[in-house]
């Protein structure tokens, strides 16, 4: 496609005056990664090193009567077996892990089983020898009689009265009240306001709908890997591919009841993680193999095991309906039932809270229910929750858009959510930028560029994720040389070690490659929640900020000892220390680098530190525009251009904020087009393979176009809002109104696979685009 | 005072009330006026000392991680509303 634009756009803040921030650097950890000498979870080893493998349930639901491990101990090669009662009896505690409590025994009991299975593929026992060929035949001598019981594994059907009951400690949650009953739901959400069925009686336009969405996992391309050391003197070390270290010691240390000053996490190198990675499922078991073996234990696992026994996100089902007044949306309802897999604890709260969240309506109402079944437990993926309930909600506002005559991008600037709008919860958005992501796709070169030939359409949507604040500490060295080191206790995932780098040398008014960052342990940093929510440039580069406050207070301090003044005459801008004229003092100067080669001599070099814990959401907003040829033989849907627009704040490293909007739009067009667990009869996953899993690769998508607008956040010194999982929001729904603009139909199912969009035009019997 | 928006599913507690008006310089002291004046409602907010799992109070707009120690101004806006969990 000739294109005679620019397909990466910032519209920049005009008041904007950084040096560092906006600009390019080469990544600080760059050539560690292209070289292959990053360190990974896989790349541990250790003096001694055993192997772990995991014995896992052949059943979707059965009681464990006995499992009998001696034979498999008596194996050669192997040093331990272990089984939940090597984890002791866990409380129904909960933890609080920073972004989000977590049940402690349903924890243990995901990582272990504990008298029941409750998804194929679900752990039992596991082994550590010394290679992973002889743990795993030994696994193969582990006898475990299983009561087999039936399954559910379709939401509805799990809600059912008659529904195979998962837990019979689970009882249904109304905001703190608990049914009398078990149950497989484990809350119902309600929200509202305005006066709904009153509302809904005045409108000129009614449209409802029903939608699915099916089990889609995060697909991070390194599997879950871990390695323990329980030594003698009890002190626990796990290198382990996580989003959050501190998290990852926390869960590890209540599972096993050891003290978490017992624990010490190191962070390795992370192959992805999109929310998956944020609980633990290896390290306790290693952990305990190694305090049974006295050796250190390394576990790995396989791309079946990930898919099998690993979070994905939750299917649904939703029933959502609009009603109109002119061209003002007035009433509007959703109803969301979102699968939680094998423990309560999923992702309605949010589905809830984002499903009108791009929208001004006075009149709403949202009932949402978090639904137990034998599925591997939801974990949070990339804006959790959020896009199901946009794929929804965005159809139904496009299939409006038609039924009115209007252009979607004008029905949404009708009814765009903006500062002072109330979300249909209670909390009302300070500045955001929705209506400039509505406005530059309004006149962006792909929505003006005319879509010709048949079976072709265009469509766009819009999505939102809240950005999240939560806890960040900075330590900053400066060194003799000019220099920083940088310590921070946040996984990098998408480069943020140079985005919170680029933040302390804007504030040092140095160059970005004069930061060495690094991400260090538990032991070595301050406490840092998860890499997740969209927060660490957002919280941790606030906290780096902070730090380089601190820098430039002690350094003004030793200036003042090198010109005998009061440091209350020294003053810093743009990288120079400077005396003031007056008072009969000299005028002096110094660049950073020039003092920092001088702190020997005053006193010794200097630490700062900071740790922040901002209380707020950034609000994040994005539209998305994307044209589709759909293949009326086949289904096949092909994407023929996207366009993502997003409100990034302030964008630190554009190329990293491209990059976060580009995968998500690839994430997302994988679960409009083609991801989904499948599973048969018994309720086995029949596609646990990238093979059968089919994600999008490099051959399935054009390059995506994006366009990052800057409308500054109040609530950080930089502006900066959080951009990693607002783009996975709007993608199904954005595709799903480009083939309705295709062929006229309105697909309510996820995925739009060939086989459903062939099905469904061969229900309405073929017929013209 | 500060005002408490009660979610419909609590109302019961309130006797259908949506807004209550409460004193407290936290949300510790909220949320026990609030008990003396609906009793059952800390119940249903609060277990084992913390505000409930799958739940999370919005402070003027800003939901609060700080959870009973959370600061409330005089002329505070506290919503009750869903527990956030996020990816990456």
């Amino acid at each position: 496609m000739d294109r005679d634009f620019n397909p990466a756009q910032v519209l920049r803040d005009p008041s904007d005056s950084y040096k560092v921030l906006g600009t390019r650097p080469v990544r600080h950890d760059g050539v560690d990664k292209v070289t292959g000498r990053a360190v990974y979870g896989d790349d541990v080893r250790l003096p001694g090193l055993l192997h772990g493998s995991v014995l896992r349930s052949p059943h979707a639901h059965a009681s464990i009567k006995s499992i009998d491990t001696s034979r498999a101990q008596e194996h050669p090669g192997v040093l331990a077996v272990a089984t939940s009662e090597d984890f002791g009896e866990l409380e129904n505690k909960i933890g609080n892990l920073g972004e989000g409590p977590v049940n402690l025994a349903h924890l243990g009991a995901n990582c272990l089983a504990a008298r029941k299975v409750l998804y194929k593929g679900h752990p039992v026992a596991a082994i550590a020898a010394r290679s992973v060929h002889e743990a795993r035949a030994a696994l193969s001598l582990i006898e475990v009689e299983y009561e087999p019981l039936p399954s559910v594994t379709w939401v509805l059907d799990a809600m059912k009265e008659d529904a195979p009951l998962l837990h019979h400690d689970v009882f249904t949650d109304k905001m703190g009240k608990k049914a009398t009953k078990p149950s497989n739901v484990g809350c119902h959400l309600h929200f509202e306001r305005g006066d709904v069925d009153a509302a809904f009686g005045d409108c000129d336009l009614v449209v409802e709908r029903e939608f699915k969405t099916a089990s889609v996992h995060q697909g991070y391309i390194e599997p879950h890997v871990s390695t323990a050391h329980w030594n003698s003197d009890g002190h626990i070390t796990v290198w382990t591919s996580t989003q959050g270290a501190f998290t990852a010691r926390q869960q590890t240390a209540e599972v096993l009841q050891v003290p978490i000053s017992q624990v010490t996490v190191v962070p390795c190198e992370i192959g992805g993680g999109f929310g998956g990675k944020i609980p633990i499922y290896l390290e306790p078991v290693c952990a305990v193999l190694s305090r049974k073996s006295g050796r250190p234990v390394k576990m790995r696992m396989a791309r079946d095991e990930v898919f099998e026994a690993t979070g994905p996100t939750p299917g649904s089902f939703m029933r959502v309906k609009i009603g109109m007044k002119g061209t003002k949306i007035h009433a509007a309802e959703a109803w969301l039932a979102y699968d939680a897999g094998a423990f309560p604890g999923g992702m309605i709260g949010p589905g809830c809270m984002c499903v009108f969240s791009c929208y001004d309506i006075e009149n709403a109402r949202v009932d949402g229910y978090d639904v137990c079944m034998n599925k591997p437990k939801t974990q949070a993926y990339r804006a959790p929750g959020a896009t199901q309930a946009a794929f929804a909600m965005e159809s139904v506002v496009d299939e409006i858009s038609g039924k009115l005559g209007i252009d979607p991008v004008e029905l949404r600037l009708a009814n765009a959510a903006k500062e002072g709008t109330k979300r249909v919860d209670g909390p009302v958005y300070p500045r955001v930028g929705l209506v400039e992501t509505l406005e530059a796709a309004r006149s962006h070169d792909h929505y003006k560029s005319d879509l010709e030939g048949p079976w072709r359409g265009r469509g766009v949507a819009s999505g939102f994720w809240f950005n999240i604040g939560l806890k960040s500490s900075a330590t900053v060295h400066c060194n003799p040389d000019g220099t920083v080191t940088l310590l921070e206790g946040s996984t990098d995932i998408g480069g943020t070690r140079t985005s919170v780098a680029m933040q302390l040398a804007e504030t040092l008014g140095i160059g970005a490659m004069d930061v060495k960052p690094q991400v260090a342990d538990t032991d070595s940093v301050g406490y840092t929640d998860v890499t997740g929510g969209s927060r660490v440039t957002f919280a941790t580069g606030m906290a780096a900020h902070e730090a380089g406050r601190d820098l430039i207070r002690q350094m003004s301090e030793r200036a003042a000892v090198i010109w005998e003044c009061d440091v209350a005459e020294v003053s810093f801008a743009d990288g120079t220390f400077s005396r003031r004229d007056g008072e009969g003092g000299e005028e002096c100067s110094s660049s950073f680098k020039e003092l920092a080669g001088r702190l020997l001599e005053t006193g010794g070099l200097i630490t700062a530190r900071a740790s922040v814990n901002p209380q707020v959401s950034t609000n994040g907003f994005g539209t998305h525009v994307c044209d589709v040829e759909v293949d009326p033989e086949t289904g096949k849907v092909t994407i023929l251009r996207y366009t993502a627009i997003q409100d990034a704040g302030k964008a630190i490293h554009p190329s990293y904020v491209e990059g976060q909007m580009q995968g998500g739009a690839v994430q997302g067009i994988g679960w409009a087009l083609n991801e989904e667990y499948i599973f048969d009869d018994d309720d086995h996953m029949t596609n646990p393979t990238m093979l059968d899993y089919r994600m999008p690769t490099a051959l399935d998508v054009p390059m995506i176009d994006t366009v990052i607008v800057e409308v500054p956040n109040p609530g950080h010194p930089f502006g900066v809002r959080g951009v990693g999982e607002t783009p996975i929001v709007a993608p199904p729904a954005a595709v799903a109104n480009a083939i309705a603009a295709a062929t006229g139909l309105r697909m309510t199912e996820l995925p739009m696979s060939p086989p459903r969009v062939c099905a469904a035009l061969l229900e309405r019997g073929g017929g013209d685009s | 005072m500060a005002t408490v928006h009660i979610p419909p599913q609590m109302r019961d507690l309130t006797d259908g009330d949506a807004e209550v008006r409460v004193s407290g310089g936290s949300v510790r002291q909220v949320l026990q006026e609030l008990e003396r004046r609906h009793p059952g409602i800390a119940d249903r907010l609060v277990l084992d000392g913390r505000i409930a799992p799958g739940l999370a109070l919005s402070i003027d707009n800003e939901v609060t991680s700080l959870g009973l120690l959370a600061r409330v101004g005089d002329q505070s806006v506290v919503h009750i509303v869903a527990a956030i969990a996020g990816g990456a």
